[in-house]
């Protein structure tokens, strides 16, 4: 998991998001590096910060293509959508993940 | 299976270790020794020896021990010390009975020693035991070696205690892998490059077949990535056949992960790619995006079974990656129609656009258990429910304790849209965020159930709420609760010790838990049963119902109109985990002999209290209601 360290998360963070991780999650983000690291550079690109968080609360949104999460968030009609991603991950909701 | 017997032992060391005394270093050890000869020899020793020093370190490395006595008369003799170097006036010699107090100081400390090196010797061994079978754990995972004569002895061993029908059951799947091995040991063979190929042949061979710049960039960081297994393992003649199958049929574009058709490319072939296709084609599902994110639907099949899930290594570090191979090995294709087939029966869209990625990522038995524990404690069904993780119930459970879970139509799934108050979202908090129930962990229990038995309400500061955020976006994580009280991390690598921060935690708060307390005799046995074979049982016959023990507690403890809790005080106690694990005792007590049995007095306060943090005036009163209780004529 230590490819993740690039998006801006501490040794700290790494441990935290290991030890809550699932069986299938950690399957996922260890064996889909290219996958998921695409989506993360889409996310920081437009603004998200709460990176850890969707570790932690919503692995399922890093199963995304960053392309169709592109796709979800131009077409959403929430025009703060980052924002409240920021507030808390579970947002996410708003867009239908 | 193996896993979780094995996973189970290592649970029961880290028990063990946690309830030992601390281990002392070898350093603090040679001082003591020094101090404790010298002295012995000469009392004018003494001034030479930090006294301060040694308490400080004593207490570091034994807060689980009881030094007490030893630690005071440490502190005595400092002062003693400190006495005999502020006298100036060379007055004050030792008194006999002095210098007998700090010869006798001399013994205890080594008696102490003696009791810090047997203690030494014995986490030593039980940390190497927890090695060898993390160690065990790997190789089955990897599933690529045999099982050895000292292995399955070390297996052996470790279910002495299981019942005949569990033991004939675990050495039939220790048969049964090592067979599995010498059967597949011909099919990987086959992958294995002797000598890794170079990277560039690889990426410029790919150039070849694949003419779109982008994929071939994003199929290159995917090499990149994955260097030394695809290098090791590609057979470039058969990945390159692969990739004109996929072509010549329409379907490579619609591997649209690179990574997963990497895996796909190395573990496949095109043979198992043309039977998938036929299959597909047939069932008219070719047009379903989901079918493109499992490679191990088109890949060779084997058997269903959860040993082909990868699991993530436990007590391991964030250094343990899976391989590309496991995106060859998890959903086959009869297990995915079964999925479907469930899914159908449950009205959940898997055809969706969205969300749909993480719909098979868990195996059947997963998928049907999590949803028969989402109907039955009213869970919304959303993408976040399907990764909630194993003992779902037993989370639930553990929420309704909390006040965060009811299993009851609540009037905000009819309105989702209106305003309700903190305190009516937050009781409902797991049943509209799933993603929750798999969040709680243990600090959280304690303090949770601390706030409730003091105060009878969970504190609403603990949540986030945002202005102008619709009051059902409230925050499900944990971050504001974390703030509160630091032993509530229990993340933290070292879990043996955030087990006693929280223990520590507990005690502190006049509460116990009978995972330390020592009242129930076979609690490790007992929580083995509770945790069941992953999917705990959800349903309880109406004999549970009818028995004396249930209709005891209704009758005490109930709540009107309500069939899911007991309440005591401010303790709330799940009826459906007290129903749940009374059941699985009795079934238990009846397929063993009768001294192999658990008691009754076991079963219900077990039962009752469960993974509760109770305050000790009510757990008292508990137990007096389980002694006083009668069971068929007879007293417990």
């Amino acid at each position: 998991m230590n490819y993740l360290k690039k998006f801006n998360l501490s040794d700290k963070d790494l441990d935290e998001i290991y030890d809550s991780l699932s069986d299938e999650n950690w399957q996922f983000i260890t064996a889909t590096k290219t996958q998921v690291g695409t989506l993360l550079e889409y996310l920081i690109s437009i603004g998200i910060t709460n990176i850890k968080n969707i570790f932690l609360y919503r692995p399922n949104v890093l199963y995304q293509y960053a392309e169709d999460m592109k796709k979800y968030i131009e077409e959403s009609q929430i025009t703060d959508i980052v924002q409240k991603i920021n507030e808390d991950v579970e947002n996410f909701d708003l867009l239908g993940l | 299976m193996l896993r979780e017997i094995i996973e189970n032992k290592i649970d029961n060391l880290l028990f063990e270790l946690n309830n030992s005394s601390g281990t002392v270093s070898e350093e603090l050890i040679d001082e003591l020794s020094s101090f404790a000869d010298s002295v012995l020899a000469n009392t004018d020793e003494l001034s030479k020896y930090d006294i301060e020093e040694y308490i400080k370190e004593v207490y570091k490395d034994n807060t689980n021990i009881s030094i007490g006595a030893y630690i005071k008369n440490l502190n005595t003799l400092k002062q003693l010390i400190e006495l005999k170097k502020n006298d100036d006036t060379g007055l004050f010699d030792l008194s006999e009975k002095q210098i007998e107090f700090i010869k006798q100081v001399c013994e205890d400390t080594n008696e102490f020693i003696k009791s810090v090196k047997a203690s030494n010797e014995k986490n030593n061994t039980i940390n190497a035991d927890i090695e060898k079978y993390q160690q065990l754990i790997e190789k089955i995972e990897a599933s690529e070696k045999k099982l050895n004569h000292e292995e399955v002895k070390d297996l052996v061993t470790i279910i002495d205690n299981y019942s005949n029908k569990e033991k004939l059951s675990i050495l039939k799947e220790i048969l049964n892998y090592n067979i599995s091995i010498e059967k597949n040991k011909s099919i990987s063979h086959r992958y294995i490059n002797k000598e890794p190929l170079d990277i560039t042949t690889i990426i410029e061979k790919f150039k070849e077949y694949i003419t779109d710049e982008e994929r071939n960039n994003q199929i290159n960081k995917s090499i990149e990535n994955y260097e030394e297994e695809v290098t090791h393992n590609i057979d470039l003649n058969n990945a390159t056949a692969i990739i004109q199958y996929l072509k010549e049929n329409g379907l490579f574009e619609k591997f649209r992960s690179e990574d997963k058709l990497l895996a796909l490319l190395i573990y496949g072939t095109p043979e198992t790619v043309k039977e998938a296709f036929e299959e597909f084609k047939e069932k008219n599902m070719l047009s379903q995006t989901f079918i493109y994110e499992y490679p191990s639907l088109w890949a060779e099949q084997g058997e269903r079974k959860a040993i082909n899930r990868v699991k993530k290594p436990k007590n391991g570090d964030r250094n343990s990656e899976a391989t590309l191979k496991s995106h060859t090995t998890g959903l086959f294709r009869n297990e995915l129609y079964e999925i479907i087939e469930v899914y159908e029966a449950n009205g959940i869209d898997y055809k969706k656009d969205k969300g749909v990625l993480c719909l098979f990522a868990k195996d059947l038995e997963s998928i049907k258990y999590m949803l028969s524990v989402a109907k039955k404690y009213n869970i919304d069904i959303n993408n976040s429910t399907f990764n909630i993780g194993d003992y779902m119930d037993e989370r639930c459970d553990i929420l309704i304790e909390c006040d965060m879970l009811q299993p009851i139509k609540s009037i905000i799934f009819e309105h989702p849209d209106d305003i309700y108050t903190v305190e009516q979202l937050r009781k409902i908090m797991a049943n509209l965020r799933p993603s929750f129930i798999g969040q709680i962990q243990e600090g959280h229990i304690a303090y949770l159930q601390q706030q409730l038995q003091e105060n009878q309400a969970v504190p609403n500061d603990i949540f986030s709420t945002s202005k102008n955020q619709k009051p059902y976006y409230l925050s499900s994580d944990f971050r504001y609760l974390e703030k509160r009280y630091e032993p509530l991390r229990t993340y933290k690598k070292d879990k043996v010790t955030s087990t006693v921060r929280i223990k520590e935690y507990a005690t502190n708060n006049d509460m116990t838990n009978i995972s330390f307390n020592g009242d129930i005799e076979n609690y490790e046995k007992m929580e083995k049963i509770a945790k069941g074979d992953k999917y705990v049982r959800l349903d309880t016959d109406q004999s549970i119902i009818e028995s004396p023990f249930i209709k005891d507690l209704d009758a005490k403890y109930g709540v009107p109109d309500n069939d899911y809790l007991y309440q005591i005080g401010g303790l709330r106690i799940s009826r459906y985990k007290v129903m749940r694990l009374y059941q699985a005792f009795r079934d238990y007590n009846m397929n063993n002999e009768p001294d192999n049995q658990l008691s009754e007095y076991d079963m219900r306060l077990f039962s009752i209290a469960y993974r509760s943090y109770i305050k000790n005036d009510i757990y008292n009163n508990i137990k007096n209601n389980i002694e006083s209780l009668e069971l068929g004529g007879q007293r417990l």
